[in-house]
């Protein structure tokens, strides 16, 4: 063991970084994806002009105005999408694609997906967002379900690929993903 | 609760491509540090998603004979296309018109998972301990306030949390420095950048959702090395997003599709989205008579400068995708999170040396 007193400062780590090449790529990437908040056409334009022409130098930097889980509208003031329904071929449903990832929890541990207020997904969310994460989990953990016209909110913790998007989408900041008991999760092979 | 304690010099939290790099770079600069890197995956690779085309300037740097140790990194990109997608139609855009970072003529397809597996060998080889299976659940201060260390997942509790007979309490690992290395929104990371107010003054974090598919097409469909992007259909026009389609060996084709979190339609389902895309013509034609054999997603952290938080506090570094260090525009974070990883290892070693100093006053 090396004897030090415990670390108390450690700002070098961020010096060095800001002297990288790190840094320097990250510098003149960073116009590029705030661009794309005006829509595809202008933030190719505007990237033609940043990337190509100025090499990621021009003189100011655009800024991320929002979190991800405040842009969500109101379910009732957006288009409804009509997905075609999967092949089987070409295209899949979730079921048969978390099949694919090997993904497995140790029955009875406690649910590792934690909701702040668990009536909220039924008494708010369902109405406003129609409850999204029945559509951006992409590993079908979450679902509405009718018992006698009632909805229940039903968190399938078995089924998560630890993607994270629950911890970051959800509008009200809901849900928290925390580590289940070790091991458990997705088998990817050589992804 | 009595829990076991272990000490260490550094304890690493994630073995993904930028925990496996502090780790390695530790040892290269002082073999006599004690590293210990926990993995919540039962094998290290196994939480691993990636593309992915491969910038090797990180790895030079680490370890300037990869080839000779025989890393998982063989096919060369040999082309590239660009296509805009309409619902029916494509255009492909000329490549020399592309900006230069999303020019990949050096780079490699590979698979991330293979590589961190490659790295964790050689960490193990160097002397780090990696434990697989290990989650790290909880983070332990000092009475200071300053980090301590991080405790592992609790074993056998029910679903009420009641201890089961298979109960095995967690362990405490103790450290100088902790590395979080988490990946993308790591639990532990988040409750850190809260904690330490780690994003003070920086602009909120962006993310997207990234899918990937593992496909065997056929073999006049096969071009190895050939490495294609696509924008447009089926998003609208104010849902950022694309795919990439990378024809890796063995007749694979690794497919898959990225949509910025911050879209705004919530009957949006990114997993249909990205279904609906291979029913484009242009990419039906290279699937048809092929298998799907994988499939899997994960967020990624696309905030880019603006959105990184301060990446040190008392104790401990954010490093990689735990703190935000992806090249959106490249499409590209492993090389990045990577070389975070080895200053992060730079840094801990100049501290110790300075920390070792006797004191002037």
């Amino acid at each position: 063991m090396i004897t030090l007193k415990r670390v108390k400062n450690l700002s070098v780590y961020e010096e060095k970084f800001n002297k990288s090449w790190v840094y320097k790529e990250l510098h003149e990437a960073r116009n590029v994806k705030p661009s794309f908040s005006w829509g595809l056409i202008l933030g190719i334009i505007f990237t033609g002009i940043d990337q190509i022409l100025f090499r990621g130098k021009l003189p100011f930097t655009l800024r991320h105005k929002h979190a991800d889980h405040e842009t969500l509208k109101m379910a009732d003031k957006m288009p409804k999408i009509d997905y075609p329904k999967p092949d089987n071929i070409i295209t899949f449903d979730k079921t048969s694609s978390v099949y694919l990832t090997g993904t497995n929890h140790t029955d009875n541990q406690p649910v590792h997906l934690k909701l702040k207020d668990p009536e909220l997904p039924i008494k708010y969310t369902l109405d406003k967002y129609d409850e999204p994460a029945q559509r951006y989990c992409p590993a079908g953990v979450y679902e509405v379900q009718y018992e006698n016209d009632l909805a229940k909110f039903v968190i399938n913790s078995q089924n998560c690929i630890h993607c994270k998007t629950c911890d970051i989408k959800e509008p009200s900041q809901n849900i928290t993903w925390v580590t289940p008991e070790g091991g458990g999760g997705p088998k990817y092979g050589n992804m | 609760m009595s829990r076991e304690v272990m000490e260490y010099d550094v304890v690493i939290v994630g073995g993904g491509p930028s925990g496996l790099s502090t780790a390695i770079k530790l040892k290269q600069l002082n073999p006599d540090i004690n590293v210990c890197l926990l993995e919540k995956a039962s094998e290290i690779g196994a939480h691993i998603l990636s593309g992915n085309v491969f910038e090797t300037r990180a790895l030079d740097e680490l370890f300037p004979n990869w080839k000779e140790l025989n890393a998982p990194i063989q096919t060369k990109v040999s082309k590239e296309k660009f296509l805009f997608l309409g619902k029916e139609k494509s255009l492909s855009w000329p490549t020399w018109l592309l900006p230069k970072v999303q020019q990949n003529h050096k780079n490699y397809i590979i698979s991330l998972a293979n590589l961190c597996r490659w790295l964790a060998e050689q960490a193990e080889a160097l002397g780090v301990e990696i434990f697989p299976g290990f989650p790290a659940s909880e983070i332990l201060y000092h009475d200071d306030g300053s980090v301590k260390g991080v405790a592992t997942q609790d074993m056998g509790l029910d679903k009420e949390g009641n201890k089961k007979d298979s109960f095995e309490p967690g362990m405490e690992l103790h450290a100088k420095v902790t590395v979080f290395a988490e990946g993308c929104r790591g639990h532990l990371g988040k409750e850190l950048i809260k904690k330490f107010d780690l994003s003070k003054g920086k602009d909120p974090q962006q993310y997207g959702i990234g899918f990937k598919e593992i496909w065997e097409v056929n073999e006049k469909n096969h071009e190895e090395g050939l490495v294609m992007h696509t924008a447009g259909w089926p998003l609208d026009k104010n849902t950022y997003g694309g795919s990439f389609v990378y024809h890796a060996q063995n007749k694979q084709v690794y497919l898959g599709y990225v949509i910025g979190l911050d879209y705004q339609n919530p009957h949006l389902s990114p997993f249909d989205e990205f279904q609906r895309f291979k029913t484009h013509t242009a990419i039906k034609k290279m699937l048809e008579g092929g298998k799907r054999i994988s499939y899997g997603a994960r967020a990624l952290i696309e905030g880019g400068l603006q959105s990184l938080p301060k990446m040190y506090m008392p104790g401990a570094l954010l490093i990689g995708c735990d703190a935000g260090t992806l090249n959106m525009p490249k499409i590209k974070g492993s090389h990045t999170a990577m070389k975070s990883g080895m200053i992060a290892a730079e840094a801990i070693i100049d501290h110790i040396k300075e920390s070792k100093k006797p004191l002037c006053l």
